[in-house]
């Protein structure tokens, strides 16, 4: 009952971690012993002794690797967090969407997805925010219904047209489900940090676009593909260039790293659209760079985007901008350099676009480096280990697509 | 299509409509029962499926029940363009499931989802009371739970299971919104 337990544990730790809330120190103690064991049991389902499963569930390998990467992001930002910041309601929120997004991996089916994408999203939605609840669950909504669509069209006939169709509505589920333009949710600045649609697009849309990419896929056929690919690639391109331009000239420092998400999307995006292996390596490349560097790195700069500290520019924020511009040896560069591999070989002018986005990227860099202020103590440790998990993901990227079978 | 198929069909409807015209809880809840009503009829050649969504949906709508303004809050003033948006719902999921598609299962099965998808993503969309956002999002996950039912694949029992759970579950989360703590 391996896949049973990597789901049912990081539920149990979310529940604990919830009802022992008064008492953080417990709470964190029990939510984080619950969590680890659960991604124990995630890493051991790579062995076939530990597949069997009562339900009949099973975790493919790309999800089950970046769930692995969601479940380590999750234990440096409760462990790391700046001192304000509520680290117990991050764990059980964490886990809570751990469990979550292990079921969406786990799932048979689009239609599956979609009902735990609805129970997931109205979960989220209903954590203590400033936005209304209906207001957060606009998008995830959206990307129920189009998922309903997406698979009734699936049986709908023989004709192209349904196939066509279907593969319309899944891709733009996909990109509603990750909160990703054209359906970017409300964001305050002063949102909590579980609660805030960047939590969802940075936290929990990796694992959750990977698992449905997994499950939409197979069910494409010959007529789907080529307009699931084009979509994917369209919409890519859209994410990259407003994610570009938004975080250089948006106004206010939340708003530019929450389109500096959809920068790093639209690469992701593009990579699972061309449908080749260098674009899927670069994808999950990207996907797990987004929950190791920019997600953690954006919760430690919160203290100075909520105008509790004061932004610096000084040698390690020259550093973090090289990292989040993309520089060798950090993530990025191989994520680039495998997406225009990979564009190149399906069709060379994607290639000029990408370029030409990569290009205008290295201007927020700066900008973003400079928010996460001059980090001290836990959130110095965690700069430090973000940087580390950069520089491992752009010169050892093997490491991380073994662990996602590609 | 029997009798029983298109009362069925009109039943659903009408609770989508319901759900779709209404701004407080009586209204919100009548709309997902008569929602899930319609749909366990139309599923009657799949007495699981058809128990366990209608059952999930009676639930879910008896617990929207219990917060939420109390009223019927139906047709408020300006609830025009929404009456609206009921009658082309209906018309055009009754074209789309009985002309266009040939499945997954019979006609009026396809009809009572579509209602479903559109009428409850067409509120999601547009409200800003979370009663209602509960209610749609539980519609969606019932419709979600049918279509698994019909499209007959290996996993269907699991996901008209899941569906039904996660419309309870739905049905639990309060309709007061929660005051943020912390940043």
């Amino acid at each position: 009952m391996g896949p049973e337990l990597a789901l049912g544990l990081p539920a149990a730790g979310a529940v604990l971690a919830a009802v022992l809330r008064r008492r953080p120190a417990l709470a964190l103690l029990c939510g984080g012993l619950l969590g680890l064991a659960g991604a124990l049991m995630m890493a051991l389902l790579a062995y076939p002794a530990a597949q069997a499963s009562l339900l009949g569930l099973s975790l493919p390998a790309a999800p089950r690797g970046l769930l692995l990467v969601s479940a380590l992001a999750l234990g440096l930002v409760v462990a790391l967090a700046p001192p304000q910041a509520d680290r117990v309601g991050l764990l059980a929120a964490g886990l809570a969407g751990l469990a979550g997004l292990a079921a969406v991996a786990a799932a048979p089916d689009v239609l599956a997805v979609g009902v735990v994408v609805a129970l997931l999203a109205a979960g989220h939605a209903a954590l203590p925010g400033r936005l209304p609840f209906p207001t957060r669950m606009r998008a995830p909504g959206l990307a129920v219904a189009l998922l309903l669509a997406g698979a009734l069209l699936q049986h709908a006939g023989d004709a192209p047209v349904f196939a066509r169709l279907s593969a319309l509505a899944l891709v733009l589920a996909l990109v509603a489900a990750a909160g990703l333009v054209p359906f970017l949710p409300e964001l305050d600045p002063a949102e909590p940090a579980s609660a805030s649609p960047v939590a969802w697009t940075g936290f929990f849309g990796p694992a959750l676009a990977v698992a449905l990419v997994a499950r939409i896929q197979p069910g494409l056929g010959n007529d789907g593909a080529p307009v699931y690919g084009a979509l994917l690639v369209g919409l890519g391109v859209l994410n990259l260039a407003w994610g570009t331009l938004g975080a250089w000239l948006g106004e206010g420092d939340v708003a530019a790293w929450r389109y500096s998400f959809l920068a790093d999307w639209g690469l992701a995006l593009v990579g699972l659209g061309v449908l080749v292996p260098d674009g899927q390596a670069a994808a999950y490349l990207v996907l797990a760079s987004v929950l190791l560097v920019r997600f953690p790195l954006y919760l430690w700069a919160r203290p100075v985007l909520l105008g509790r500290a004061q932004p610096a520019m000084g040698p390690s924020n020259v550093l973090l901008a090289a990292a989040l511009a993309g520089a060798a040896p950090f993530a990025g560069f191989s994520v680039r350099v495998l997406l225009l591999r990979a564009a190149t070989e399906v069709y060379w002018p994607l290639a000029l676009v990408l370029g030409l986005g990569m290009l205008v990227w290295l201007a927020h860099s700066f900008r973003l480096a400079r928010t996460l202020g001059a980090p001290r103590g836990r959130a110095a440790v965690g700069v430090v280990l973000a940087l580390g998990f950069s520089v491992l993901l752009g010169v050892a990227p093997a490491t991380f697509l073994t662990l996602g079978g590609l | 299509m029997t009798v029983l198929a298109i009362a069925a069909v009109v039943i659903a409807w009408l609770g989508g409509a319901f759900l779709v015209l209404s701004d407080a809880r009586r209204g919100v809840a009548l709309g997902v029962a008569l929602y899930a009503i319609g749909l366990a009829a139309t599923l009657y050649n799949i007495p699981p499926a058809a128990l366990a969504l209608g059952l999930a949906g009676l639930g879910a709508a008896a617990l929207r029940l219990r917060d939420g303004p109390p009223r019927w809050g139906t047709l408020p003033p300006g609830s025009t363009p929404r009456l609206l948006l009921c009658v082309v719902s209906g018309v055009l999921a009754a074209f789309a499931g009985a002309s266009i598609l040939a499945g997954p299962g019979p006609a009026p099965v396809r009809i009572v989802i579509l209602l479903g998808g559109a009428m409850g993503a067409a509120r999601l969309l547009s409200t800003l009371r979370r009663e209602a956002a509960l209610a749609s999002t539980t519609v969606m996950t019932l419709a979600l739970g049918a279509a698994a039912a019909v499209a007959g694949d290996r996993a269907a029992p699991t996901v008209v299971a899941a569906a039904a759970l996660a419309a309870v579950l739905l049905g639990v989360l309060p309709a007061a919104e929660t005051k943020a703590r912390g940043a």
